[in-house]
């Protein structure tokens, strides 16, 4: 039960990771800001976000499974956080919003 | 090796029995070639104390990213020559070499 | 014979690419099917739909078994031709084990018998095996065909091509060829990093179907280099067997001194010894594991010279909750019960070997990360399927002006490795539930059903797929499709009506081997008639433009530079 939980935590973080890196670039950033720029500010505390929640993720599947199975875990978990993002991104882009909610 | 037609997209693209020359050096060549890294480097390894499963183990690690390394400059070196006797000669003296140093070990 | 680097690497991606595409498809695809196959067993065979079970007693259940069991018809037919002179009436038995993860309701047994006079291989042996259930003993009827680990897994291994081992040889030709292709593609991918979550599948023909193919092979990157790297490491015997042949005195003189420090001979004796309990040494194996902080249950089991006076006993712990696939052998004196050897912690090299090995077999016990293979091996089919694709549009409408049908076979063949591949299995899926059981060589005939389904789909291909000549798209793709979703839905409903499990019953239950498997077979009939209609209104819209991107072909330049 608790490994299941701090797996669904470690899929959220790298769901969430990949999600802010992908958007830390500029034609996905256009994709939910229209032609508004992406300041050299944002875009920094936008990858800092995406490596952070992307090691939370590392974190939380060393917690759930023995090391060697959870390198496999985590590495495999953010290859389907990345596809699941560049899907989302290609066809309902506008659901990545609540990720940059918090810049203005 | 001359290369022959040159399509419309301005790429040239070289003949047939140039390709299969090509290939054949790619496939055959690091085969041989990777044949001598795995016997030489048993061979070494036995030298150096190991165990034989241990370096076998070791060896069958190393010897699938040494073929692909060939294989891929089969394609990129510019002499034909070249690529058969470094792939394919090369290989088979290392294959020698392992072999007579793994007899005398025996 | 190229003007630079990427234009050679170019060119490697492309024609390797395009050959080994297809068989790469095939070995991707059932691969894919393969993290499941006991999952899938038990929904071919409903007779094996109860929970996983421990392995049941050695001295009581198990012995009486083994005992019984007899050499292969078929091994012993081939043996004929390897040996000089008569084989004798009984075949000598040498060895026997068994081998069971936290998946399998069933137990496998198998016996190795020794054929002597082989001049060429005097370690010549022929097997024999027998499926039972565990609870009661009882063995199943041998020509029950496992669909799952008795013929997708083998079908991406090998092929099912067992002259000479070609079919070994061609995947592992084909894995070294996949990682040559995604070396030369991550050259001519300029803009890997830049592209990393790029899909537009707006953008018409050409370029969306570039970006899937970019996507799924850089997104998925680590997965694609360690499986194939992983499966050639596994079968390197086969591709470089030194052992056998240049290093075969140092091979031997290290098994012979490893049987020595170890206690574990090498060669029966030849006198005839008892047997001890079993039983007794897999408590006393258990008791250690415990002791070295890592309790468990029996993964490996097998008997070595049997009755003979130097026949051991080596008990391995199964692997469910690591990586490595079984670990931690003690081995024990098969006449008394004594403890010869107890294998210590494995040294760095046998450790990645076994972690490596571990990671492509998956014996773990870890449901998100086995799905998540299956979502890194659909999207390797998906990555080559699109490379295909890619290729065919790319060279139709040139084709299709000349007069010359390259593109419309490889299109074809294209069809026939992506819905072809999935038709075969539905074909055998539903042959499965149709069949008679008491049909004579059952097994036979779902593997016909198979077989016959994929050359139907290549001759519908190769007759549906004209239009390429005009360069539209082959309506061969949508009636597969189409065909797709109707075999899905036919093999769920067949499920219920010949067994009763249907998925209310299963959900409730919480079987999920059957329920899981029912779901993806509904979920791939819903996403066949999505892409069916997808691709009907596509060709409905522009019947007589090429179904290209109205901007023109991508030229060699655009795909170069990414």
């Amino acid at each position: 039960m608790v490994e299941g939980l701090l797996l669904v935590a470690a899929s959220l973080s790298a769901l969430c990771g990949m999600g802010w890196l992908a958007l830390a670039m500029k034609p996905h950033w256009e994709q939910l800001r229209g032609p508004t720029a992406l300041s050299a500010a944002a875009r920094r505390k936008l990858r800092a976000l995406g490596s952070a929640a992307l090691g939370a993720s590392l974190l939380l599947c060393l917690l759930a499974d023995h090391a060697s199975m959870a390198v496999l875990v985590w590495m495999m978990s953010v290859t389907g956080a990345a596809l699941a993002v560049a899907f989302t991104l290609a066809y309902r882009p506008s659901w990545l919003r609540w990720l940059i909610a918090w810049s203005r | 090796m001359s290369q022959t037609s040159t399509p419309a997209n301005g790429l040239t693209s070289p003949s047939g029995v140039h390709v299969a020359l090509r290939v054949s050096a790619g496939l055959i060549g690091s085969y041989a070639f990777a044949w001598g890294v795995i016997t030489l480097g048993i061979a070494l390894c036995l030298v150096l104390g190991l165990p034989y499963e241990d370096a076998k183990i070791l060896l069958y690690l190393l010897c699938f990213l040494v073929f692909v390394a060939a294989f891929c400059w089969a394609f990129t070196a510019q002499s034909l020559a070249r690529v058969w006797l470094t792939l394919a000669g090369g290989g088979g003296v290392m294959t020698l070499v392992g072999w007579l140093l793994a007899q005398g070990l025996n | 014979m190229f003007h630079s680097f990427r234009a050679a690497m170019t060119w490697v991606h492309t024609w390797f690419g395009l050959f080994f595409g297809f068989v790469l498809i095939v070995v991707f695809f059932f691969g894919s099917l393969s993290v499941f196959d006991r999952e899938i067993d038990r929904w071919a065979l409903p007779e094996t739909r109860f929970a996983p079970q421990p392995m049941p007693s050695f001295d009581t259940m198990l012995r009486p078994i083994f005992e019984k069991i007899e050499p292969d018809e078929e091994e012993v037919a081939a043996a004929h031709s390897r040996v000089i002179g008569e084989l004798p009436a009984k075949l000598p038995l040498m060895n026997w084990s068994a081998y069971t993860t936290h998946r399998d309701p069933v137990l496998e047994l198998y016996a190795e018998f020794a054929v002597k006079n082989n001049p060429k291989d005097p370690r010549d042996h022929v097997h024999g095996h027998v499926t039972i259930d565990p609870r009661n003993g009882q063995s199943l009827p041998l020509d029950q065909l496992k669909l799952g680990s008795r013929f997708f897994y083998p079908m991406h291994i090998s092929l099912h091509l067992h002259w000479l081992d070609l079919g070994y040889w061609i995947v592992g030709l084909a894995a070294l060829m996949l990682l040559v292709a995604l070396v030369s593609g991550a050259v001519i991918h300029r803009k890997l990093l830049r592209e990393f979550f790029t899909f537009r599948p707006d953008k018409a023909g050409q370029r969306s179907r570039l970006d899937l193919h970019n996507l799924t092979g850089v997104v998925a990157l680590p997965f694609h280099v360690l499986f194939p790297l992983t499966g050639l490491v596994i079968f390197a015997g086969i591709y470089f067997p030194v052992s056998e042949t240049l290093l075969q005195p140092n091979a031997q003189q290290h098994e012979r001194r490893e049987a020595q420090t170890r206690g574990l001979a090498f060669a029966p004796a030849g006198v005839r010894a008892p047997m001890a309990s079993v039983d007794a040494m897999v408590t006393e194996a258990k008791r250690r594991w415990a002791e070295r902080g890592m309790p468990g249950e029996v993964g490996f089991l097998t008997v070595t010279h049997v009755g003979d006076a130097n026949g051991y006993v080596s008990i391995f712990r199964a692997g469910s909750d690591r990586v490595t696939l079984v670990g931690q052998g003690v081995h024990f004196k098969a006449a008394t019960g004594r403890v010869l050897y107890e294998e210590p912690a494995p040294n760095a090299i046998r450790s990645v070997n076994e972690f490596l090995t571990g990671l492509h077999l998956q014996h773990f016990r870890h449901w998100l990360l086995r799905w998540l293979y299956v979502v890194g091996g659909l999207s390797g089919c998906v990555c080559m399927a699109t490379g295909l694709c890619f290729f065919v549009s790319k060279r139709k409408r040139r084709h299709a002006a000349q007069g010359v049908s390259g593109a419309r076979w490889v299109e074809a063949f294209a069809i026939a490795s992506v819905t072809g591949t999935v038709l075969a299995t539905l074909g055998i899926l539903n042959a499965n539930r149709i069949l008679p059981t008491d049909l004579p060589d059952r097994g036979g005939w779902e593997e016909k059903a198979f077989w016959g389904t994929w050359l139907l789909t290549l001759l519908h291909a190769a007759v549906r797929s004209g239009p390429a000549r005009c360069a539209l798209l082959a309506p061969a793709w949508r009636e597969q499709c189409w065909a797709v979703a109707a075999l899905a839905l036919s093999a769920v409903l067949l499920n219920w009506a010949t067994t009763g499990d249907h998925l209310l019953r299963t959900l409730t239950r919480g079987y999920w081997p059957v329920a899981g498997f029912d779901l993806v077979l509904l979920a791939v009939s819903a996403i066949a008639t999505l892409s069916a209609r997808k691709l009907g209104r596509a060709e409905r819209s522009a019947p007589n433009t090429p179904q290209d991107d109205s901007g023109g072909d991508l030229s060699e330049a655009e795909v170069a530079h990414g």
